[in-house]
């Protein structure tokens, strides 16, 4: 069985990286993560999940899958020497924003110097994502099974007055080890720039029943040299929650990771940075009637011409802060659109993307749904 | 009778952006545009876009001469648009195969983007594929791009949704080609994206 369950999450994620799901309108992910350092010899998670859109033109997903972790550890008399577990996840995901809620369930084993111990987990937890920051907070139960042993008990003391009389057999009895119920209260800041993601995790394991409540922190820290593989230094404090990979030498931590499904970037976790003051902006006013907002500072005067208005001149009016703005009726579609100021040369709109223009070098495009 | 109701339709035309053009566009500049204009009616190629480029060079205080040779390439552009998408093509396929033209997609690239949508409309998708042109993305990836997604039965809507998601990622830091690319990836169904699901367990 501990041969079962240890190739289990080696197993799961490989599959991962050739299994792959497409489903109409939705996505399909699977990655894999595994590495070797110095504090633990292997440590491996997977994941295998489709999602779907609530509703057509919605960020909002709503995920069902599977993940699996497990590391294998080589620690000495006394600690825990492997761990597997596979979780069922719901999660519904936000694209805007990068929020995510998500309930799990699962099951798995646990081996520590008294052998192998069944798991179950349940929690839940959220994450949001500004820009390269992601936050993340969890709480997970975990109810750690005892393990059985048979225990071989001695008589107390051997009869020697009355020869003949074969002195008593020794006497077995079954007892249950180990165990127990937790609460892991868990907090996570991950920072994602370009080739560095750094992550700073921390929590309290609070065991139920009374005891001890263990209070942990780690930071670690991925160089990806390439898309799929990176080395990780780290380090963390000497207490551990009852899960994780016993350390084999001292609070750092020094090795390489190897990721599948990961692309060069997080491309998709991270929207783009909020603009508190757009500089360009246009929004429905009815039908095709929208108003137009564009920022020109220290501006006396901000004229436009476009394709929607036949090139001809229109005026802007002030509307403070240095914001310039028109009501105008703008088909959807891709639209070429320039501005001057204090009737100057025309120029590319602030905040529109330029395109290249036959009379004055650039000019901006405006696409409108 | 029908034949003397098309003259007519096309006189009518032409006599109407002669006079919108009139109004607004001095003799000088009229004079340079008016053969390339004419010679492009005649060809059956759509007069509009060429009038809004006399317009943008006049508001633009554009010399004559540079309007002009706008004007004829504008309408350089537009030929070989028809001539990839076929007589059939509305006026709106022409204007974005021009655009995309413009923008660095290949006559070539117009026969494919056509023939991945055989009997529908091409100018979406001709339109996104030069929006991610315009933002940096490379010609030969927009076009492989908006073929792959296509491929796998893209609607409008999913084009839309890989314009502005590409935009989105591209403004959050992401390499052009890399966005494009991966969202491709998302949209048709392809294995190996990278988006998380869950946050890991363990770390």
């Amino acid at each position: 069985m501990p041969s079962t369950h240890l190739s289990a999450p080696l197993s799961h994620a490989l599959l991962a990286c050739v299994l792959a799901a497409s489903t109409a309108g939705g996505q399909a992910l699977a990655t894999g993560d595994l590495r070797t350092s110095t504090t633990t010899p292997v440590e491996a998670r997977s994941t295998l999940a489709l999602g779907l859109p609530l509703n057509r033109g919605s960020d909002l997903l709503l995920k069902a899958g599977l993940d699996g972790a497990g590391w294998l550890g080589a620690g000495g008399p006394g600690t825990s020497k492997g761990y597997a577990a596979a979780n069922l996840i719901i999660a519904l995901e936000g694209g805007r924003g990068g929020r995510c809620a998500w309930l799990r369930v699962g099951t798995g084993g646990l081996w520590d110097g008294l052998g192998a111990h069944s798991l179950l987990l349940a929690g839940l937890g959220g994450s949001m994502t500004r820009g390269p920051v992601a936050i993340e907070l969890s709480l997970t139960e975990t109810r750690l099974m005892p393990v059985e042993r048979t225990v071989t008990l001695a008589p107390a003391s051997v009869p020697i007055d009355t020869p003949g009389v074969p002195p008593p057999a020794p006497t077995t009895a079954r007892q249950f080890v180990g165990g127990g119920v937790w609460e892991d209260v868990r907090a996570q800041l991950k920072w994602s720039g370009g080739p560095i993601e750094a992550r700073l995790t921390g929590g309290v394991e609070i065991p139920q029943g009374g005891g001890r409540a263990t209070r942990w922190l780690r930071t670690e820290a991925t160089g990806w040299l390439t898309p799929q593989l990176g080395v990780v230094v780290g380090v963390g404090s000497p207490s551990l929650p009852v899960l994780e990979a016993p350390r084999l030498s001292g609070p750092f931590t020094l090795g390489f990771r190897l990721a599948f499904g990961r692309a060069a970037r997080p491309v998709v976790a991270r929207p783009p940075p909020k603009r508190e003051n757009p500089s360009f902006e246009i929004r429905s006013v009815s039908g095709d009637l929208r108003l137009l907002r564009v920022r020109v500072p220290d501006a006396s005067r901000v004229e436009l011409t476009a394709d929607f208005v036949d090139w001809r001149v229109v005026s802007l009016v002030p509307a403070g802060g240095g914001v310039w703005e028109a009501q105008l009726a703008i088909g959807p579609g891709s639209h070429r659109v320039s501005i001057r100021r204090d009737g100057g040369p025309w120029a590319v709109p602030p905040g529109l993307p330029a395109v290249a223009d036959d009379f004055t070098g650039a000019a901006g495009l405006l696409r409108v749904e | 009778m029908a034949v003397y109701v098309v003259a007519a339709c096309s006189v009518t035309a032409a006599l109407s952006a002669q006079s919108r053009l009139e109004s607004r566009v001095p003799a000088p500049v009229l004079a340079a545009v008016g053969p390339t204009i004419d010679s492009a009616r005649a060809a059956g190629l759509p007069t509009g876009p060429l009038e809004d480029k006399v317009l943008e060079g006049v508001t633009k205080q554009a010399d004559a001469g540079r309007i002009a040779a706008a004007v004829r390439r504008l309408a350089g552009e537009l030929a070989a648009a028809r001539e990839a998408f076929g007589d059939r093509a509305t006026t709106r396929e022409l204007v974005a195969g021009a655009g995309g033209l413009r923008a660095g997609l290949t006559r070539g690239d117009l026969v494919r983007l056509r023939a991945a949508r055989p009997g529908q409309n091409t100018a979406l998708a001709l339109e996104v594929a030069t929006d991610l042109i315009t933002q940096g993305v490379p010609s030969d990836t927009a076009t492989r791009v908006v073929l792959k997604v296509l491929g796998a039965g893209a609607s409008d809507a999913d084009l839309e949704q890989l314009r502005m998601a590409v935009e989105r990622d591209i403004a959050g830091g992401v390499p052009a080609a890399v966005a494009a690319s991966v969202r491709a990836r998302v949209l048709s169904g392809s294995p190996a994206t990278t988006i998380p699901i869950t946050p890991r367990p363990q770390n």
